[in-house]
């Protein structure tokens, strides 16, 4: 079976810059996370997360992205939508953001074949080890979209019993 | 709506510099280095045990992530007068020598090689010419026409798709991009290449600190690396000749591949060898100890004043009160209440922001002063201060690069050129150079004392009644990086850490010197003020572990571009 990739990104630090890796902590407390899929809180480590984008076939990244849309909203971009938005912020070829190194992957011919991005638009990201309340139910949100488009390449990941409150 | 989406790296580094520069006829005259970050770690430590210190400390940062722990140990073993076994004095010195190769391989090649290498000429590269080039440099397999090749297709590719990625907006065909095509080409392979690299030095580490980033096997009194030649769970025979493969591979990389690299650069572009001396005064600290206590070592440290290696002074331990005694931080023109310049262990963190006064203060970062003077660190100063005092390694590495930077530049460059932008790069490849080998040697003196049957690793930390206090150094890949504790009743009653990109990146102090990076832009050249190419030069060639923002101002004051040079930590 290909191996999937699913990344959570972000300054847990930094209230809703933390969103994917929010993310991430939700879905390994509630999903049993089959042997083909691999879960990472990646965290703030760059271009470190090269190694593991380069070892998956397909790659699901949960992020924070800022946009006008209001606080809390949610959606899934293609590489090519996200990376067509950065080439105009990034300003020197110094800043390797998620994109920049995903692309770096590329070039070496060893990137994920199949990219999804799912982001929040985050309300505060001001010093804070928790979500914003317009951004905290936005998880569970994030998370319903990673499972269908997972089902949509035959991969279910089952719900644990045993966590408290489901 | 794609179109309105902004991914901000900005909020997910480690912290902020900027850098303003005044330009009046095409050249610097004026420079403010801040940073825009505070660290509060100092203030948190306060009350605590200072045998968890390191776990916090090492927190400052997630790339240099295993400096802070070293240097913590250190200090509060140096504050209880302690010895730490052997066994654990080699496995440190195996973490620190990984690291510093993986962070160097990452500086030059993912964080500055493109204020350098043109990728977009690249396309116009003449592959046999490239192989010729390449070859004239060293026999690395890599260097062949079907890699060059295949690299020359995947970078027409991008270009054509539109799409460049890590490349865009790169200053490509800026009139200070001077490398033919061949050499281009060449750079852009190795830059490919050089991922597969860093990770293999990452990989030993994690092998031997149970994670990276971020090691676990620290303790103060040693480490927590268990060894038993026999046993699966622990630091065994089958680990250790599995970091011993990483390590010579990476070694290979180093001396092929990233050493010829920055002397070909170097080379050909020696026009810039005048330029981004700044503070001359160096200063670096001894690291690789080879006994308990830390009074030899295999990396040279001392300080150099005015850029004459004839005024070397060496630091002989790891309590050389030359060293201990000579440490004060000045911050009047930092954002801390008050106008003092105290030493580390008197100070306070009392955070006191105003705004970005030119003539006041400007910068979280507290100005370090050695002896009352501005210091550069960081690799150059190591292998300077290594050079001047005859070190056999740093000796063999200089001569061999300025040899061969000579010969491609067809004019004598002697070791006065290393005062310089390039100069900085060269001293980082050296010394990546230099900690492979010892990378090897301690991995060897390792396997040796075990071999004798020592398996010890901790000594137990005592902590009496009363006060005491120490320091612990440790020559990290930014540079001299120190840590200062008072210890009360065995809790922490003050910790300073005082980091290089603090001696590189601080303001003026109270005198109104320049801190090295301010010093190193003035007179730098820019063609260009709307894309200044040559500041990030500078700047990136001190490898600031910090984001870095550089704005350029006219005269008159008003911004004419804001050029944002972002590095991962």
């Amino acid at each position: 079976m290909d191996r999937i990739g699913i990344l959570g990104a972000g300054n847990l630090l930094l209230t809703d810059e933390g969103f994917g890796v929010h993310c991430i902590r939700r879905l390994v407390e509630q999903y049993r996370i089959p042997e083909n899929v691999a879960v990472l809180d990646g965290g703030t480590a760059g271009i470190m997360l090269a190694p593991f984008m380069e070892e998956v076939k397909s790659l699901y990244i949960f992020d924070c992205v800022n946009s006008e849309e209001p606080a809390g909203t949610i959606r899934c971009f293609s590489q090519e939508e996200l990376r067509s938005a950065s080439m105009h912020t990034s300003m020197s070829p110094h800043q390797l953001g998620l994109m920049e190194v995903l692309d770096l992957c590329r070039l070496r011919g060893k990137a994920p074949g199949d990219v999804k991005v799912i982001t929040a638009v985050p309300a505060n990201i001001s010093t804070g080890m928790e979500l914003s309340p317009q951004v905290a139910p936005a998880v569970d949100k994030a998370i319903d979209m990673l499972l269908r488009l997972l089902e949509e390449k035959g991969v279910i990941l089952e719900r644990k019993e045993s966590v408290s409150g489901a | 709506m794609a179109q309105r989406i902004v991914v901000d790296p900005i909020t997910r580094i480690e912290g902020h510099l900027r850098i303003d520069a005044e330009v009046d006829g095409g050249k610097i005259t004026k420079a403010w280095s801040s940073g825009q970050m505070w660290r509060g770690i100092e203030v948190i430590l306060k009350g605590r045990d200072p045998r968890d210190a390191w776990l916090f400390t090492q927190r400052i940062c997630g790339v240099c992530t295993t400096v802070h722990a070293i240097a913590s140990v250190r200090a509060v073993e140096n504050a209880l007068g302690m010895e730490i076994p052997l066994n654990a004095q080699y496995i440190r010195n195996l973490v620190v020598a990984l690291h510093t190769l993986h962070d160097h391989i990452v500086h030059f090649y993912v964080l500055s090689a493109l204020d350098w290498v043109d990728v977009v000429s690249a396309l116009k590269a003449d592959i046999k010419k490239t192989v010729k080039l390449a070859e004239s440099l060293s026999d690395w397999p890599n260097n062949s026409y079907d890699r060059f090749k295949q690299v020359q297709q995947k970078v027409q590719a991008i270009v054509d798709s539109g799409q460049l990625g890590p490349f865009a907006n790169g200053y490509w065909g800026h009139p200070a991009m001077k490398l033919p095509p061949e050499a281009n080409l060449m750079a852009v392979s190795h830059y490919l290449e050089a991922l597969d690299f860093q990770r293999k030095a990452d990989q030993a580490i994690a092998i031997i600190s149970g994670k990276n980033p971020h090691i676990q096997n620290m303790c103060v009194g040693g480490v927590t690396a268990a060894i038993n030649p026999d046993n699966e769970t622990t630091l065994n025979i089958e680990r250790l000749y599995f970091v011993k493969q990483l390590t010579a591979e990476v070694r290979d990389f180093i001396q092929k591949v990233y050493l010829p690299d920055v002397i070909a650069i170097g080379a050909l572009y020696s026009d810039w060898l005048q330029y981004g001396s700044g503070v001359t005064n160096y200063l670096a600290v001894p690291d690789m100890p080879l006994d308990t206590r830390g009074t030899e070592f295999d990396l040279p440290g001392g300080t150099i004043m005015a850029g004459d290696l004839g005024s070397i002074k060496p630091f002989k331990s790891f309590d050389d009160p030359y060293f201990e005694k000579n440490v004060k931080e000045c911050i009047a023109r930092a954002w801390y209440d008050g106008n003092w310049t105290k030493h580390p262990y008197e100070e306070e963190t009392v955070p006191a922001y105003t705004d970005f006064q030119d003539d006041g203060k400007y910068s979280w970062i507290k100005a370090p002063r050695f002896m009352g003077e501005p210091m550069q660190v960081g690799p150059l100063a190591q292998v300077l201060t290594g050079y001047a005092q005859g070190h056999k390694l740093c000796k063999k590495y200089v001569d061999y690069a300025l040899e061969q930077v000579s010969s491609i530049a067809r004019t004598r460059v002697d070791a006065s050129a290393l005062h310089s932008t390039p100069g900085r790069h060269l001293g980082r490849a050296i010394r990546a150079a230099i900690l492979a080998d010892l990378a090897l040697k301690h991995w060897q003196l390792l396997v040796d004392n075990i071999g004798k049957g020592d398996l010890e690793i901790f000594n137990p930390p005592v902590f009496p009644k009363g006060q005491q206090q120490g320091f612990g150094f440790h020559e990290a890949p930014r540079g001299t990086l120190s840590h200062w504790i008072v210890i009360e009743d065995g809790k922490i009653k003050n910790y300073q850490c005082v980091v290089p990109s603090t001696w590189n990146a601080g303001p003026r102090d109270d005198g109104g010197k320049e801190g090295p990076y301010e010093a190193s832009l003035l007179e730098n050249p820019v063609a260009d003020p709307e894309r200044p190419l040559e500041v990030l030069r500078t700047v990136h060639s001190f490898d600031p572990c910090i984001a870095c923002a550089v704005h350029m101002v006219t005269p008159a004051g008003t911004e004419i571009s804001s050029v944002q040079a972002m590095k991962l930590g």
